[in-house]
């Protein structure tokens, strides 16, 4: 008997590696990626007067390893604009969401190709770790990695950091803030955010109602609360009144005010985390995101 | 970020079964195993999350029992996570007149990690009433007292909104001179608004989330 209760506990203690972490990046593995011709589920789709035309799309791979690394991995990104322009272009990165891969967000970086005009500016998204067609898993410091490389490709084309906005969407307000806070091979001039979670502190909170340290369930460090005090970048945040996923209250406000810098927000009624653009009104939201990038 | 809504309940002690409705005999010796958890929907089906614990008691007196358990599930995520209480018979059950029972316990958990602990108190308050042809079941209808005491969430300026989560349960015993058999319903957190958790929770009007256990416990 007393042999089956220290088996047990034993099972139990080696088991405790149990984390959540994982769960944390909803990956779709993709063996080519369709873009315009994608016929999964998207958060909405735009009719023709958005189409970017072929030969304003590019799609390519990158070598992305972290300093712990042994191996670099391939991660594929789309570049949607004239490369040989970047040198002039204003540049939006965006970090898209924890879905899957970037045919689902490639509604959204078609949208984004159409703020201030057709392909009036560049936009660089791609998939990080483990998305769509890139290689490997993804982790808090493969994030951060795998933004900084997409940085590093738009430096080497000639962008300077005056020209580079960041834009983060949920899960991809992570690595946005903490790149921005933290620059590495370049220092974005502005950020945009959409829907970001404050920190895993509080999507704990969120989730079980009382006050659980984060380290229960995960041992991410995520943190766009604590990281934003140290970024001087202009802020545009975006959030949907009645966020299901992501509360507007306990999380997008506390980024928000955390910020000290210039900053300025629109908080769109009825949408939820998925809806923002859609709800905003797709005209009104190109618009305002224009206008901040813009804004001297 | 579904995942970390849906799986997250297991640390909580509102989401199992009542510890002890009805003090066990003086001297008595019960080990438990209980399971369940709050519905879910998982695909085209209701779940209930798979959570455990294991919990033993002993009769202090007839009318007194202490008690303590181990939240199994949350071991497997590196999480101690321990109760202690004791169940005290407040009103015995004469004819329709119910028992009452009352259950002061704390909840204590600590990660084996960072070692970040936290201490819950809670109270069940509960009526039960004996039937059957030799007095071998009891039903019973009261409701759980969860308190949050921290004012900020942990290593952060932000504010905990929720002190008190109060779950209401309904449930029947079956009790054989060496088994006790317990089917439970307990609606977790009925006071607090999860329409904005996106764990896909059965709850009642946008509040809390239903929940289904049981326990076998075998005396000694």
């Amino acid at each position: 008997m007393k042999k089956h209760i220290l088996f047990i506990i034993s099972l139990l203690v080696l088991s405790s590696c149990l984390k959540l972490d994982n769960n944390l990046f909803n990956t779709q593995k993709l063996d080519a990626y369709q873009l315009d011709n994608y016929r999964g589920e998207q958060d909405f789709i735009l009719d023709e007067s958005y189409k970017i035309p072929e030969n304003k799309i590019m799609l390519f791979s990158l070598k992305s390893q972290t300093a712990d690394e042994n191996k670099a991995s391939t991660i594929y990104v789309v570049y949607i604009g004239d490369t040989a322009r970047i040198k002039t272009d204003t540049v939006i990165l965006y970090c898209h969401g924890n879905k899957w891969h970037m045919d689902f967000y490639w509604q959204r970086a078609k949208l984004l190709a159409n703020v201030g005009g057709k392909n009036h500016y560049g936009v660089l998204m791609f998939d990080y770790r483990g998305y769509g067609m890139s290689e490997g898993q993804s982790t808090e410091a493969s994030l951060y990695q795998d933004v900084d490389v997409a940085m590093q490709w738009l430096k080497a084309q000639g962008l300077d950091d005056k020209r580079l906005i960041v834009y983060g969407f949920s899960l991809g307000a992570f690595p946005s803030v903490e790149l921005c806070a933290k620059p590495r091979n370049m220092r974005p001039y502005k950020m945009i955010l959409e829907a970001p979670y404050a920190n895993s502190t509080a999507m704990t909170a969120d989730a079980s109602g009382i006050a659980l340290p984060a380290s229960y369930v995960t041992k991410l460090e995520i943190d766009n609360a604590a990281k934003i005090k140290s970024a001087t970048q202009d802020l545009l945040w975006l959030h949907g009144a009645d966020d299901h996923y992501c509360k507007l209250e306990t999380q997008g406000q506390v980024v928000y005010d955390n910020h000290s810098g210039n900053k300025e927000k629109a908080i769109i009624p009825g949408a939820d985390h998925e809806n923002v653009p859609l709800l905003f009104g797709f005209e009104a939201y190109t618009t305002r995101l224009d206008a901040f990038i813009k804004k001297p | 970020m579904k995942w970390w809504h849906t799986l997250l309940t297991f640390l909580l002690c509102a989401c199992s079964t009542s510890r002890l409705v009805k003090p066990l005999p003086e001297k008595k010796l019960g080990i438990s195993c209980n399971m369940g958890g709050p519905l879910i929907k998982f695909g085209s089906a209701t779940i209930p999350i798979p959570l455990s614990s294991l919990t033993a008691a002993y009769g202090l007196k007839n009318h007194t029992t202490v008690f303590g358990s181990l939240h199994t599930t949350a071991l497997l995520f590196g999480v101690g996570f321990i109760d202690l209480g004791m169940t005290r018979s407040i009103v015995k059950p004469k004819g329709c007149i119910p028992g009452f029972s009352v259950s002061p316990m704390i909840n204590l958990s600590t990660d084996f990690r960072k070692f970040n602990s936290k201490l819950w108190p809670q109270v069940d308050l509960n009526a039960y009433w004996d039937y059957g042809k030799s007095k071998n079941h009891f039903c019973y209808l009261g409701f759980n007292n969860w308190f949050e005491l921290a004012r900020k969430l942990p290593d952060t300026e932000q504010k905990q909104e929720q002190h008190w989560f109060l779950s209401p349960q309904i449930g029947n015993t079956f009790v054989t001179p060496k088994w006790r058999y317990t089917l439970e319903m307990k609606w977790s957190a009925a006071n607090v608004n999860s329409s904005y958790n996106v764990g896909n929770y059965i709850g009642i009007k946008e509040k809390g989330a239903i929940g289904v256990y049981v326990s076998i416990m075998r005396y000694f």
